[in-house]
């Protein structure tokens, strides 16, 4: 008999309080990602975001935020340009087997420059919904974390999009 | 490009105090997308009723559309709604064998209405809970939690209403 893996969610909440250490204040403007290819309107899901920070090593081999790194994001689908900590917005895919590849985009490739560091990572597509989303940007003076697991199952049906919390460490 | 607006799949959506359009309209069955699909279902059907609203505003009350086309689509499914109305789904058999364990795919309900346009998609569960996929696509919201027990016996099902959010 298979172990019953398949709709069993846990939703972990955690507050922590305003004494966690000061995150840099988000740049207002949310920058739109810019089409580099044209997709059908069958194959899109809707509006998704996702948030850039950008950080050094501290003296105590800490990270450290560091704001107004310059960062390029870029897929098959969609470039952008953004100065931390930003966010970015553009439109999920829907993930279905009528799709080729089920839908998938392609990687996220996100390059970040400030004071002559650098750092680079590449996100691959993840169904929405099936990760862990972090929602302190919207609790001010918050950090409230909200980790929702599902099984490989239900996350086939969930439309596509990348991690909403890009951080890098530029060195 | 036109602009569309994909807005809440509410499972209960109806806002505010408004009393919801009556229906009137006799349900329509969807369709399977091949015959071959027939071996995945369930002897049983369900009914989602499809109703279509323009949001909420500092200046006005969302208010329910009457009269909007609707299509719904899945890799398994097909119908047409004229909101409000109910449509006739049918469950799908939850098999360990089975790829994803027969879950169908994402329901993708889209609305017009003169200049008027939404799209909701929602998502089977094994049991009748809520998932809906929002605006925010952030995360979807998971109303309820389903038991072991329960989630491996149920047939696949969508929610038994859904909202779609109409705007220019």
């Amino acid at each position: 008999m298979v172990h019953l893996k398949t709709l069993t969610v846990l939703l972990a909440a955690t507050l922590v309080s305003a004494c966690a250490t000061p995150r840099l204040e988000i740049n207002p403007k949310v920058v739109d990602m810019t089409k580099r290819v044209a997709v059908p309107d069958a194959q899109l899901a809707g509006p998704a975001r996702a948030l850039v920070r950008t950080y050094v090593k501290g003296s105590d081999g800490k990270n450290v935020e560091l704001g107004n790194a310059v960062c390029t994001l870029r897929s098959r689908e969609y470039s952008g340009r953004v100065t931390t900590p930003q966010l970015v917005k553009y439109t999920a895919f829907l993930q279905a087997a009528r799709f080729k590849g089920r839908g998938k985009p392609g990687p996220l490739v996100v390059t970040c420059l400030a004071d002559g560091k650098k750092a680079t990572t590449t996100l691959e597509p993840i169904p929405l919904g099936a990760e862990t989303r972090r929602t302190s940007d919207y609790v001010d003076g918050q950090i409230a974390v909200q980790t929702v697991v599902l099984s490989g199952q239900l996350a086939s049906s969930y439309p596509w999009g990348y991690p909403y919390a890009i951080n890098l460490v530029l060195e | 490009m036109k602009k569309i607006a994909i807005c809440t799949a509410a499972i209960v959506g109806l806002s505010g105090c408004m009393a919801p359009i009556k229906i009137t309209s006799e349900p329509v069955a969807a369709s399977l997308t091949s015959p071959a699909l027939q071996e995945r279902l369930s002897p049983n059907t369900m009914k989602m009723t499809v109703r279509a609203f323009t949001p909420k505003t500092d200046e006005a009350p969302g208010a329910e559309v009457a009269g909007a086309k609707c299509t719904l689509v899945s890799d398994e499914l097909r119908a047409t709604v004229i909101t409000p109305q109910e449509v006739i789904l049918p469950r799908f058999k939850q098999r360990a064998a089975a790829e994803n364990r027969g879950l169908p795919g994402s329901l993708v309900i889209t609305c017009t209405a003169g200049e008027l346009k939404g799209k909701s998609i929602v998502t089977a569960q094994a049991k009748q809970v809520g998932t809906a996929v929002n605006a925010g696509l952030g995360a979807a919201i998971l109303t309820t939690l389903v038991t072991a027990a329960v989630a491996t016996a149920t047939p696949w099902q969508y929610p038994a209403a859904i909202s779609v959010g109409m705007t220019e």
